[in-house]
């Protein structure tokens, strides 16, 4: 298949443009847009045809993979994607999206915090998960595991996953939380099939340099209890969520605007003065 | 001097076009007299109040008792930003006015500090390290060159070598600093 670059990179201007002003409060630190594509190609071919559920994505790939597929300028595409994330702006900003560009019945978000159990209708639902979670440089991937086990409570036995987190030479934390996420893996009886080190840049003003892998994971198999277990997160993992002593406070980021429909209150505008040669 | 704490905070600092050192030690050691606190006022990504220096700051308080922030001053020839904030918050969800005698103009977070004390020290950032977030382990001297101007910093368990004659380079010269005090930083508005 021949790339139309050109065509890509007007449709992810459209797709960066929506995306909310990203809060550091929460560790929002939004994707740059090359590795975007590439993230968003990587996806389209791996997960063709499955039903995608992602856990928070402020970096906006789900919707990139649905846009980029509506135009026909993807290898595959994902049957259906569900977007859950904490931030009303998030899941507006991809809701209306879609409506706007008649791709509502490929997309669809809706508020979770990972805190709270996953609702029924998500659980053993879905055919492949995606995070791109709070990278817990401090906590040893607390938020990561909180994140990484609401995608597997979210899919079926045989399943796939996409993980991205922090990977980069100079940075020791990136590895351990790697250990730690692919032991989490390995116990819910998923392999690496295919990893992408060093793939993503973010928009990080103070460490542009810092890149984070995709870690693609399978799981082959026919037998699950399938019995509802989903349980809210402990106090104690809560307390230590975003980081060690950086605990998660908040249940939802609400959305003063809806999603744009309402003026924003960031701007205040200064009258032309007139003279009197008006 | 005093020594290198193993945490601290440290923050490059201009003093504006028109007020010097002294008036800006003057007008903030009044706010502290009046109200108890004072705050510093910053912006950017790096030392995000609640992602950063709060939780920096509880884990310090835990092991050394204390967290301090070491200042270098430097001259600017900014204006100063008029507009002040009105309300600050250390949650981002119960917002709280700011108390009256405490000014903070054009910034969206500030340090919340003890007195500020005119002392010095040198800091040979390659001995030293970022201590939180996901630049945790970042050499200083790569962290602080460039956009950024401040960091929680930590003392590195592997420092880097400098010849001998270039090692004033990596020295920033402090000249004030103040003990951070409970909720340590916030945002404002
Ligand atoms: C934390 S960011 C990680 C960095 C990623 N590059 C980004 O900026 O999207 C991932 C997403 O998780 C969401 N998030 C953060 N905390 C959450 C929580 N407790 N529950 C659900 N979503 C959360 C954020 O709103 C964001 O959209």
């Amino acid at each position: 298949m021949s790339v139309d670059f050109r065509a890509c990179l007007y449709a992810l201007s459209d797709v960066i443009i929506n995306r909310p002003k990203p809060l550091r409060h929460f560790d929002q630190i939004y994707m740059k847009l090359p590795d975007m594509l590439l993230q968003a190609e990587l996806i389209s071919r791996w997960f063709d045809g499955k039903s995608v559920l992602f856990i928070g994505d402020g970096d906006a790939i789900g919707l990139a993979v649905t846009h980029l597929a509506a135009l026909e300028l993807l290898p595959g595409r994902p049957q259906h994607i569900t977007v859950l994330d904490f931030d009303e702006r998030v899941v507006n900003s991809v809701n209306r999206f879609a409506e706007d560009y008649g791709e509502s019945d490929w997309i669809r978000a809706s508020l979770y915090n990972v805190a709270d159990a996953l609702p029924k209708d998500f659980w053993h639902a879905a055919n492949a998960f995606y995070t791109n979670p709070p990278w817990g440089a401090s906590n040893n991937g607390s938020s990561v595991k909180a994140f990484i086990e609401r995608g597997i409570e979210g899919v079926q036995a045989d399943a796939l996953g996409c993980i991205v987190i922090g990977d980069h030479p100079s940075y020791q934390w990136t590895h351990e939380v790697q250990v730690a996420t692919q032991n989490i893996l390995l116990e819910a009886g998923f392999r690496v099939a295919e990893m992408l080190p060093e793939f993503h840049r973010y928009h990080l003003d103070d460490d542009p340099e810092l890149t984070s892998c995709s870690l693609i994971v399978q799981r082959q198999t026919d037998t699950l209890d399938d019995s509802y277990t989903s349980r809210p997160l402990s106090a104690e993992h809560k307390a230590n969520f975003y980081g060690s002593n950086s605990p998660l406070l908040v249940q939802y980021v609400r959305d003063p605007t809806n999603g744009g429909k309402l003026a924003s209150r960031d701007v205040t505008l200064e009258r032309l003065e007139t003279t009197n040669n008006d | 001097m005093i020594d290198i704490p193993e945490r601290f905070i440290f923050m490059k600092v201009g003093n504006h076009a028109g007020e010097s050192w002294e008036d800006i030690l003057k007008r903030k050691r009044k706010e502290f007299e009046e109200t108890g606190m004072t705050f510093w006022g910053y912006g950017g990504g790096a030392c995000h109040p609640i992602s950063q220096v709060q939780p920096f700051a509880r884990l310090s308080l835990k092991e050394q008792g204390g967290i301090l922030l070491v200042m270098e001053p430097v001259d600017s020839r900014a204006d100063p930003d008029i507009v002040p904030a009105r309300e600050y918050s250390s949650d981002g969800i119960e917002w709280v006015p700011i108390p009256k005698g405490i000014t903070v103009t054009g910034s969206r977070h500030a340090l919340v500090l003890d007195e500020i004390k005119p002392g010095s020290l040198d800091l040979p950032l390659n001995e030293l390290e970022v201590g939180i977030g996901p630049s945790t382990g970042k050499a200083a001297e790569t962290y602080l060159k460039g956009r950024t101007d401040k960091g929680c910093l930590v003392k590195s368990s592997k420092p880097r070598k400098v010849e001998e004659g270039e090692k004033y380079k990596l020295v920033r010269k402090v000249g004030f600093t103040a003990e951070l005090r409970d909720p340590f930083a916030v945002l404002l508005r």
